[in-house]
């Protein structure tokens, strides 16, 4: 909670705020919240994979309702409020204008999301999060999926009012001093962001209404009894969910170009190419999404088509990892945890891409379709670059919130659990997927080989659970009783280093 | 230069941070308190489109006390019950028919009298119609005559008494693989 001892405000003045930070804050809270409830899921999960078997589950439909609310939590409850939490917090500082564009659309965007929270939660639908029909029309039993389609309408709903709010914020109300190349790099991805997903979402919200209908019976788009095509629920759906792929990223990218150049005491190495990076990848993005679907009997043209649609996006998200590098080369580096979290981004984010230029690869494609593989490759991806990036970022801007210095030690160890944690499950998790073991399933067979790497694989699981039980506690007991930090030099970087955010402006003063 | 202001700013006290946390502790728990208690419930129903189609009210309640009336009086019960299929041929289109393959109407060839009215009932979980045709291509389709959709569980007329002997062929017009004969004679 952000709070000023001088004269402190009640509680609820800073709940139904409409100041930015306030809005980034309860923004950051929500997310985490959902970080770690989603989080909790996948230690279930991973408990019940130890062993060939059912030990914690009653069945597959338990298992497929948590894999879902763990999926969908994780993606659409932390990944995207959060990106939205900072950049409230810090794009009107950073364009330096008093507030968002639009103050009360942005509570109104925030308080969207703790409803949906609240109907995915308690719903526990099965659908999967992707709840591809048929099974999702004529098979998932409702209330549970109905209230995971308005719960997903609404996030959507939301998260295009804060990316309307975002851009017109960073192009309209942007200090007119402030050249638009001049802008800070989060800033860019932001708005890159915001861009993405005003076009994007749409496409998902539509086919979300279409899916419900369907469901009630009154249309039949997706559904096969009534003429309707389920594969057309693919294409809309991963029309929105590829560009959703750097939707995601790019703040965790954004924020990493906050963090490398800070702590290599170095200015950035190509801050030209960082910006083409982002805009490249936001319009290549588009063209790429029937790669998720090489198995559903397209044409040998249009996979082609789409395989280099993938393949084009390579190129600038390499852009950005020698951007970092660069950066880095020659600096004088401070391992702080923040910096630690960004270099363990950067080195996953580079082996989730080797990962992803395989998968794209038409005749892999088919051999690692719907296995572990894929697991191990998105959450490669997620958890082992943007959440790492997002997370270094918390680290970060911990002093600038609250005014205190988290315990540098615990969140070493965190990083280091952490980072161990990822490589077991989630590289095992390839491996097993080339082993022939099929995701979304609560039993396998007794195979020693399949044995032993979910075992290392929940190890690794464990160890990450572990290390962000110690990230909770750290963050609870350093906001009470941390230490003050030193609002100009939180890090202790030394003179010279132009790292901070002004501390006067985060003042709510209207 | 820093200002006062500025050395230490302090924005959280323990108090305060505790305070904020209950209030998610408590939304958390009224959360989780639906989710565990109300586990099975929230997953329990079918969906609309695909939930079993509500039986003909009057035909289950009657059918067993119909059985046990027939012994005494014979007379009464196949009139309450049987009255609307049973005077006439009858289509009957089979659980499953909307998927290619299946077989789409029971019988697929059926040889009425002209004037005799064919009863049209759709057994299956999804829409279906008789139509007039070869298909919806064909330019004539739905002409002679037509039942329209006819809802799962429900029934629908044709009436023959307009049409010359002959052979003519039908077919549904969601599900254009679905075809069937009437010869009338």
């Amino acid at each position: 909670m952000v709070l000023e001892l001088k004269k402190p405000r009640p509680m609820w003045e800073i709940i139904f705020s409409t100041h930015h930070t306030d809005i980034g804050l309860l923004y950051i809270i929500a997310s985490m919240t959902a970080l770690f409830a989603g989080g909790a899921l996948a230690m279930a999960i991973r408990a019940e994979l130890f062993l060939p078997g059912l030990q914690i589950f009653s069945g597959q439909a338990d298992f497929a309702r948590f894999f879902t609310v763990h999926g969908t939590t994780l993606l659409f409850l932390w990944l995207i409020p959060f990106a939205s939490g900072v950049g409230n917090y810090l794009i009107p500082i950073m364009v330096r204008y008093k507030d968002m564009a639009w103050p009360k659309l942005n509570a109104v965007a925030f308080w969207m999301i703790p409803p949906c929270m609240i109907l995915l939660w308690a719903g526990f639908s099965d659908t999967t999060w992707n709840a591809y029909p048929p099974y999702s029309i004529l098979k998932a039993p409702g209330p549970a999926a109905d209230m995971w389609i308005i719960s997903l309408k609404l996030l959507g709903l939301s998260s295009v009012l804060g990316a309307i709010n975002f851009t017109v914020t960073i192009l309209k109300m942007k200090h007119p001093d402030l050249p638009l190349m001049k802008m800070s790099l989060f800033s860019w991805a932001i708005l890159v962001t915001s861009l993405m997903i005003i076009v994007a979402i749409p496409t998902f919200a539509a086919s979300l209404v279409m899916l419900y209908t369907d469901r009630l019976g009154v249309t039949g788009f997706f559904n096969p009894e009534m003429g309707g095509d389920p594969i057309a629920y693919q294409h809309l759906f991963w029309f929105t969910f590829h560009p959703e792929v750097y939707i995601f990223v790019l703040p965790a990218i954004g924020m990493m170009y906050e963090m490398i150049p800070t702590f290599s005491r170095k200015p950035l190495f190509s801050y030209y190419s960082g910006v083409v990076a982002l805009v490249v990848i936001a319009v290549i993005g588009f063209g790429s999404w029937a790669h998720h679907m090489f198995a559903v009997g397209m044409s040998f043209t249009e996979k082609t088509v789409f395989m280099v649609g993938t393949l084009a996006a390579v190129p600038s998200s390499a852009m950005h990892v020698f951007n970092f590098l660069a950066t880095m080369w020659g600096g004088r580096i401070k391992f702080a945890a923040p910096m630690l979290f960004s270099v363990g981004a950067i080195l996953l984010f580079f082996s989730a891409g080797a990962g992803g230029v395989v998968n794209t690869a038409m005749p892999l494609d088919f051999l690692t379709h719907d296995s572990y593989w894929v697991v191990g490759h998105m959450h490669l991806f997620i958890m082992g670059t943007i959440t790492l990036g997002f997370v270094g970022f918390i680290y970060y801007l911990f002093p600038l919130i609250t005014g205190r210095m988290y315990d540098e030690k615990l969140a070493k160890i965190h990083f280091v659990l952490t980072f161990v944690g990822i490589a077991l499950v989630f590289g095992v998790q390839h491996i097993l997927g080339l082993y022939g073991m099929p995701r979304r399933v609560v039993d396998y067979l007794p195979i020693p080989e399949l044995i032993i790497m979910n075992q290392i694989a929940t190890f690794g699981g464990w160890a990450i659970g572990a290390s962000f039980v110690l990230f909770l506690y750290n963050m609870i007991k350093s906001t009470m009783y941390g230490k003050p930090a030193d609002p100009r030099d939180p890090f202790k970087l030394g003179q010279g280093v132009e790292y901070y955010y002004d501390y006067a402006r985060r003042e709510p003063h209207h | 230069m820093t200002t006062h202001d500025e050395n230490h700013i302090i924005r959280t006290s323990p108090r305060r941070f505790a305070k904020g946390l209950i209030i998610i502790i408590i939304t958390l728990s009224f959360v989780g308190y639906i989710t565990v208690f109300h586990w099975n419930d929230t997953a329990s129903v079918p969906p609309p489109v695909s939930a079993p189609p509500p039986a003909p009210p009057p035909a289950p309640v009657n059918a067993p006390g119909a059985a046990s009336e027939t012994s005494s009086t014979g007379a009464t019960a196949p009139s309450t019950t049987a009255a609307p299929a049973a005077s006439g041929p009858t289509i009957s289109i089979p659980a499953g028919a909307s998927t290619a393959g299946n077989p789409s109407y029971a019988p697929d060839t059926l040889t009425v009298k002209k004037g005799d009215v064919i009863t049209v009932t759709n057994d299956d979980t999804a829409p279906h119609t008789a139509t007039s045709g070869t298909g919806p291509e064909d330019p004539n389709s739905g002409k002679l005559f037509d039942t329209s959709i006819i809802m799962a569980g429900e029934t629908a007329q044709i009436d023959t008494a307009s049409l010359e002997p002959g052979d003519y062929d039908y077919h549904c017009t969601v599900h254009p693989f679905m075809k069937g004969t009437i010869t009338v004679q």
